[in-house]
């Protein structure tokens, strides 16, 4: 049937995004690592040449993160917001800035473009609503705090930490809902320019463990912005369920915020 | 850890591992079900880039060529049945708090050129024709490839969840 093909084919590529961006990117950061695991995998040249690739790697890796002060993460972390003052619709945007293919070709051209935004690059802001009894709709905007443009393609990931530090189990479903319909597409963020989105989950199992912290991981990247540790919870809940299966958090894609911050539609 | 091996490597290669570097070990991670396996495949395909990287015209390809047959071999040794059981025993996780999910496990397990299909086609947007020249097939085989790949999670799934 096709609308199951259809279903599957999204399912899986939602599934290798998430995963892909799991992947550690560890050797341009941690040059120190690769080599010591030689002899067990070795293979004689390749890992010595690999070395000083390694090193090279290394020092222009030493070169980006200067620039980059400890995270900052000019974190706002709202409490659900009265019902007057409930944040701008940001799942719902339309509007789409770039043409652009669901998934760029991870091995070819990108040179003129603006890269993915890095977690360094960007600031979280968050603010939560519940537009239903035991459903909560949380509200993440990403802005560009860098000095250069770069682009936010696509979905964010979540995690969530309880407040003994352990992390708290979900799974961050692209789509899904209403609310959080919409189609990916490439935001270019200007420097000081944000993109949003919305996850929606519920919290009535009043079991289950509060939740201290989210994380997000904005596309393509594998930093997290985090809400902050000594906050208020930010939702003041839990993720329902919590146990087996996990949560399913349903997230939209990242869209355009704009400017004003104002709503513009509704 | 010296600077003499970075001393052999250009700027401009330089700048081609920081460009491609995200991007190629993530496709080699998907390719090959496993984070060691995916960067020390990534490692090795640099460093076959990096031997040649003046007299390729097109390194990116080069590069995404020498990833898939890397991983196919690692595919090829034990290194697979290793992995196989630790997916099936000891699922990697991604991430703290975050799930593997079982369709990922389902697509690692895959016959590899049927991963390479699905990989190359719902998660690096490669069109059938780049599938063809990459797997050395017709384009008609990167057809039947992908819908056995579909049909096999379709079944494998449903038996898990619907």
């Amino acid at each position: 049937m096709s609308h199951d093909d259809h279903d599957l084919e999204e399912r899986i590529r939602a599934n290798l995004r998430d995963r892909a961006r799991w992947v550690p990117l560890r050797n341009p950061s941690r040059p120190a690592r690769r080599p010591e695991l030689a002899p067990s995998t070795g293979r004689r040249a390749g890992r010595a040449a690999a070395a000083g690739l390694l090193a090279a790697a290394g020092i222009f890796a030493a070169v980006l993160l200067v620039p980059h002060a400890p995270r900052p993460t000019t974190v706002q972390v709202g409490r659900r917001p009265s019902p007057t003052t409930s944040p701008p619709p940001a799942a719902r945007t339309t509007s789409t800035s770039t043409t652009s293919t669901t998934a760029p070709p991870p091995t070819s051209t990108t040179t003129s473009t603006p890269g993915a935004c890095t977690s360094h690059d960007l600031a979280l802001t968050f603010t939560a609503e519940s537009p239903a009894a035991g459903s909560v709709l949380g509200h993440f905007y990403l802005s560009n705090r860098s000095s250069q443009p770069c682009t936010l393609d696509g979905y964010a990931t979540l995690g969530a930490v309880g407040p003994n530090g352990n992390a708290v189990g979900l799974t961050t479903h692209p789509g899904g809902t209403s609310l959080t319909a919409g189609r990916a597409a490439r935001v270019a963020l200007a420097p000081g320019q944000s993109a949003s989105f919305s996850a929606e989950w519920n919290e009535i199992d009043s079991t289950c463990p509060s939740i201290t912290t989210i994380d997000v991981i904005p596309p393509n990247a594998t930093g997290a912005l985090s809400t902050p540790n000594n906050a208020q919870p930010p939702v003041g809940t839990s993720f329902d369920p919590c146990g087996s299966p996990r949560p399913v958090i349903d997230v939209s894609p990242l869209a355009p915020t704009s400017a004003s911050s104002t709503s513009t539609t509704s | 850890m010296n600077g003499d091996g970075g001393d052999n490597f250009s700027a401009a290669f330089i700048a081609f591992y920081q460009e491609h570097y995200p991007a190629t070990v993530r496709l080699a991670v998907l390719l090959s079900g496993s984070n060691e396996v995916g960067e020390d495949v990534t490692q090795e395909a640099f460093v076959a880039v990096a031997a040649r990287y003046q007299r390729i015209d097109t390194p990116a390809a080069y590069l995404r060529r020498t990833v898939v047959n890397m991983a196919n071999n690692h595919h090829r040794q034990r290194q697979r049945r290793r992995e196989r059981l630790r997916l099936l025993t000891d699922p990697e996780p991604a991430a703290p708090g975050f799930e593997a999910v079982e369709l990922g496990q389902l697509i690692s397990l895959l016959p590899f050129r049927q991963r390479v299909v699905v990989v190359g086609r719902y998660w690096a947007g490669w069109s059938e024709a780049e599938l063809a020249e990459l797997l050395g097939c017709r384009r008609g085989t990167v057809k039947s490839l992908a819908s056995r790949a579909l049909t096999a999670l379709r079944s494998q799934i449903g038996a898990d969840h619907r």
